[in-house]
Formats: C-alpha cells, structure tokens, sequence
C-alpha cells in the first residue's frame, strides 16, 4: 500500500508542488513566528542572562525587570552584612528620552550600574572601551540601536534631561526586542540623569524615615563559593524587609513571563503561526481529497478485493506525512532566510533552534496527518459496488 | 462426509428503494457451484446478475436468503469480516479489468497477495508462474495503459486467481474486448479455474461464454 501511495503522490508532479507550496508556506510561517517569539522572550531577560548575580533583590512589587519601585540605598549595606554575601551590586533602571545632536528623540531606559564591578556583564568584546562609561556623561549601547537613536556611531552626542551624553562603546545582543533602547551607563550618570521623581519615595522599614532620593532598583549579589544559596535566600529576605529576593533563574522566568502572559504578543504571535498551519492543512487536504477523488474506483475496487481498510488509509496517511517531511526542509530554508534577512536589516533575533526546529518538523507532519482526515473520510466512504459499473 | 459446496445462495431477496416504490431486483434467488465448477449466470440487462454476484461476493447483503462460502454464513458477517473473506477465499474479476493505473501489472498482481502476509520471495515466485501461464511473462513490468484491453482482462485474472481462491466471481468479463480476445481470456480463466479446483460464477449475457461454462443459470423475474 505505501507503493501505491507512493506512485499516487508522485504521479500528478504540477499537483505534488501545489502542495508542497502550501506546506512550505505554513512552515516557514510557523518558523518565523515561534523564532520571533522566542527571540523576543530571550531578549527580554538578556541583560539578567549575562549577569553573574546569585539574587536579584528587589522591591516586592516589581513585576518584572523594567516595571519595579526603588529601593532604599541602605539595602546595599544590608546584604553586603549577611554572611556568606561575597559581592552587592545595585543597578538602576530608568526612563529617559535621549535627543541626538540633530534634535531627533528617541525613547529610552537608562541602565546604571558600577563600571567596575563584575555582576553586570555586557559583551565580551564590544567596540570600544566599556570603562570608559564611568567617565561623566559617557554610555554604551547595543549596535543594533544606533538607527533608534539617530546616532552614527561611537563619538556621537547627544542630550539627556538638558545633559549632554555621548556614546563610547557599542555592545551586542543585549537589546530586548520590544523595550525602548537601553543606555548603559555608571550609577553616576544614571542619577543624574534621571533622579528619582519626587512620587518615588521609599519608606526604610529601619529608620521608618522616608528616603525620597533613592533611585535604586534592583540589589545585585553574588555569593561566597560553597555557600548554601537556600540558606542565603532567606538571609538575604530576612535583611531586607519588603523584598523579593530572586534566583537569576527565577528572575529570567519573572521577567520571560510577564511580556508572555502580559503583552498580546505571545498570543498573536501565535494567532499568525495559526493561520500559516490552517492554511497549510487547507491546501494538504484539498490535494488529498481530490486525490482520493480522482482514485475512487481503484479505492472502490481495493475495497472490493478486501483490502483491509486500515491498509487504504495508511496508504493516504503516508501521503500526508510525506509531504509534510519534504514540504518541511524548503519551508526552514525559507524560515532561516527571513530570520537572517530580519537579524541583518532590522537588528531583530528570530532564534529558530534545534528544538524549535524540531518542534516545527513535527508540527509539519501533524498538520499533513491533520489534513489527511478529509480524504481518510471520503476513502471510508466509498461504496466497492461502484467496480461493477462499468 | 462431503466437503461443502464452495458457494451457495439460498432464497437471495433484494430489493431497491426507488421514487416509485421498491424495486424487487431479486425474489429468492437459488444458485450453488462446486469446487472447480463454471457456471454462467445468464439473463438479460437489468435481470439482477451483478447484484446477485455481489452479494455471493459479501460485497451487498440481500434483504433475505443467505450465503455460504465452503459452508460458512457470509450473510451473518459483520463487514470487515466479510472484507478479510473474500481478500482471502475470493477473486473478482470486472468488466472493466479495474486495474490500478498507476501500479505495473506485476504490482497489481501482487496486491491481494501482500495484504494476506505472503513473505515477499513467495510472492514474486507466485506471480512469475501466472504471468507465464497467461502470456504475460514479458508485460509484467507494463501499467494497464501499457496493455491491450485483453491483456489488462488478464492481469485481472491473474490477480482474482494469485491468493487462491475458492471462488472467483466474473461480472461480464468479455464484455469489453472483441470476440476474440473474449474467447481467449475465457479459456484461460476456466483453464486456470479447474487446474486449481475454483469455482467460478460468471455473469454475463454473452452467449459466446456458454461453451466455457459446465453449467448455466438463468436468472428470470429475480429468480434462477
């Protein structure tokens, strides 16, 4: 029987490619998307990923790594006291609006943290001298934002809340997708150029006074080797009242998650990816069933003969799922060429990977299964009296 | 004690649904063939031949009567059953030789012999001693639009006759070649059929069958 599906499915080339254009179109569609979408939710945690922090200390309320309140400056001295705490750093993450020397603005968030320190890390060789950020009015940022910004390149000025700014060194993969275009920078130049706003006080839970000036938002710590870290989590929560103290892994998932359950971008991401297999089954079935169709007295007379029928089926099933593995290697070609196209011109990470591919390959095969439903159905319902008319 | 007959239909009733009332197509029907016999069922277009052909193959299940393959009910068979008796104890053979056309000959041949299991060597061995005892031993590898009209009838044959059958039920099967391609593939069929010990149950109202057939039936007013 796969002989016969076999010579069904190669016999009509013209309608064999039609099909093979449905199935590539949906996958490539599915590649896309489902790389879009992971390569967003990777790049919305880069900045966590790349650190070398045990915890990540926050205000209880924090949401995830850009929605958060400040913490008061004494949290620093706090964790730096709880035994087994090797290294605090704190990191302040805040919105500006940078205007470049042509008075063009763009939308920013401004990531301060020590220069010197060794839990946050941005590139391992990034263009020009990352140090040099400590110098006052000095940032990095990600090549890929160079357009966003309106700037051309290292050496390039620009204002900050009536400061003058200028870029020193250029980073790579560390800008999420979706957020605005993030300025590294020291927690000096952080501060000054966006203080605290007047409404973002914070009560010390230990002088009960109010800290209005604060504009820390995150506590950075890393741990002494050999340190049990369950133990130093709860050290670290009872130091620092109104916290939420994070794994770099919790952290990742907090932040992952809220732009997942958060945003409608998952959703139509997915709403896409949807409509690429719907209309990839739609083409499979419709070659299937007029294949079926077209073959109905030779079903009819292979009933007739008592061919079991689940022998008729698998001969339509195999079909489908052949299409669906050879419909699936031109349609990740095509997938690979967007996402290389999209990386190259527009900066975006599409991250089709191994399991992703995989995922895709299967997806290929239940969508071709999926759609061999229509043509098993007509096959059950071909009458075999139909051979004895001539 | 007697072995059983290889087929028997037993007081076949069948009737049609029609706008203009139920159509009595078959008004207790009495056939049998023993093993090796040919027997024509002979009768006019529209007499009920292929209808009674049809449910002595398991294929239609009459309103009343029974059927009997080497004495086991058809009739009472639930139909995926019935599939696997006649995949296995009968062969069809159509007017319209209803080959798959995209299959060669030797691969339509060998179709009912790989869905019963037959290892794969046996199987070749099989169809290359029916090809060569109908002629064809050179056109296996052709598709029926390959063949002429008489050596597609063959091939049908050919596969009717491959699993071994008990009985091999023909429905007009000269009724699409000349006369004498029609003789020749009566004489091989019948030829094959006794060497083998199968019955066969042609229908046709070719009286050029007549001389092939050791017994004729006819069937009149649905009933024979």
């Amino acid at each position: 029987m796969i002989r016969l599906g076999r010579k069904h499915l190669f016999e009509d080339l013209p309608r064999f490619f039609a099909s093979l254009g449905g199935i590539v179109f949906a996958v490539q569609l599915v590649v896309v998307q489902l790389g879009i979408f992971f390569g967003f939710v990777h790049s919305s945690s880069l900045l966590i990923q790349e650190s070398r922090a045990d915890f990540w200390a926050a205000a209880k309320e924090m949401q995830y790594l850009e929605i958060t309140l400040p913490v008061p400056y004494s949290w620093i001295a706090k964790a730096r006291a709880v035994t087994g705490v090797a290294e605090v750093q704190p990191i302040i993450i805040r919105s500006i609006v940078f205007e470049n020397s042509n008075g063009a603005l763009d939308y920013g968030r401004v990531v301060g943290f020590d220069p010197a320190g060794s839990l946050v890390h941005l590139d391992d060789h990034p263009v020009g001298d990352l140090r040099e950020i400590a110098k006052p009015g000095a940032f990095a940022a990600d090549a890929g934002q160079l357009s966003s910004l309106g700037v051309s390149g290292i050496g390039a000025e620009g204002t900050i809340r009536t400061k003058k700014a200028h870029l020193v060194a250029l980073v790579h993969d560390t800008q999420p997708i979706i957020s605005p275009t993030f300025l590294y920078t020291s927690l000096r130049n952080a501060v000054l150029w966006s203080p605290a706003m007047i409404d973002e006080f914070v009560r010390d839970p230990f002088t009960s006074s109010f800290d209005i000036n604060s504009p820390l938002n995150f506590v950075l710590v890393k741990a002494k080797p050999g340190v049990d870290l369950v133990a130093l989590r709860g050290a670290l929560e009872r130091a620092l009242p109104n916290s939420r103290v994070l794994t770099k892994a919790e952290m990742i998932d907090v932040t992952q998650r809220f732009w997942v359950k958060r945003t409608n971008v998952g959703f139509i991401l997915g709403l896409c990816a949807a409509l690429g297999i719907l209309v990839g089954m739609v083409v499979v079935a419709q070659i299937l069933y007029t294949s079926v169709n077209e073959h109905i007295r030779e079903y009819g007379t292979l009933k007739a003969l008592g061919i079991p029928d689940r022998l008729l089926y698998a001969s339509i099933i195999w079909q489908a799922v052949v299409m669906g593995l050879i419909g699936f290697i031109p349609g990740l070609l095509l997938g690979l060429a967007v996402a290389g196209y999209a990386q190259n011109a527009r900066g975006i990470a599409i991250e089709i990977t191994l399991p992703i591919t995989l995922e895709v390959l299967g997806l290929s095969i239940a969508m071709c299964v999926v759609a061999a439903v229509f043509a098993v159905r007509r096959a059950m319902t071909i009458d075999p009296m139909i051979v004895f008319k001539a | 004690m007697n072995e059983p007959r290889a087929v028997i239909g037993d007081s076949i009733v069948m009737t049609y649904p029609s706008a203009a009332g139920p159509v009595h197509v078959l008004r207790g029907a009495n056939i049998h063939a023993d093993r090796g016999e040919i027997v024509l069922v002979d009768g006019p277009s529209g007499s009920g031949k292929t209808t009674l052909l049809s449910i002595l193959g398991g294929i239609l299940t009459p309103a009343s009567g029974r059927v009997t393959i080497e004495g086991t009910d058809v009739t009472r068979m639930p139909r995926r059953e019935r599939a696997c008796l006649r995949l296995a104890r009968l062969g069809f053979v159509f007017q319209g030789f209803n080959l798959l056309r995209a299959l060669t000959a030797r691969e339509n041949i060998e179709l009912p012999l790989q869905a019963l299991g037959i290892r794969r060597a046996e199987r070749l061995k099989m169809i290359d001693a029916l090809l060569e005892r109908l002629g064809l031993a050179d056109k296996g590898a052709r598709r029926p639009a390959q063949l002429s009209g008489g050596e597609q009838q063959r091939v049908a044959i050919a596969r009717a006759l491959a699993g071994g059958p008990v009985v091999v039920l023909a429905d007009e099967p000269t009724a699409s070649l000349d006369r004498e391609n029609g003789a020749e593939v009566m004489k091989l069929l019948c030829e094959l059929a006794r060497e083998r010990e199968t019955s066969v149950l042609i229908a046709s109202h070719d009286q050029r069958i007549a001389p092939f057939a050791d017994r004729i039936v006819s069937l009149v007013d649905g009933r024979c």
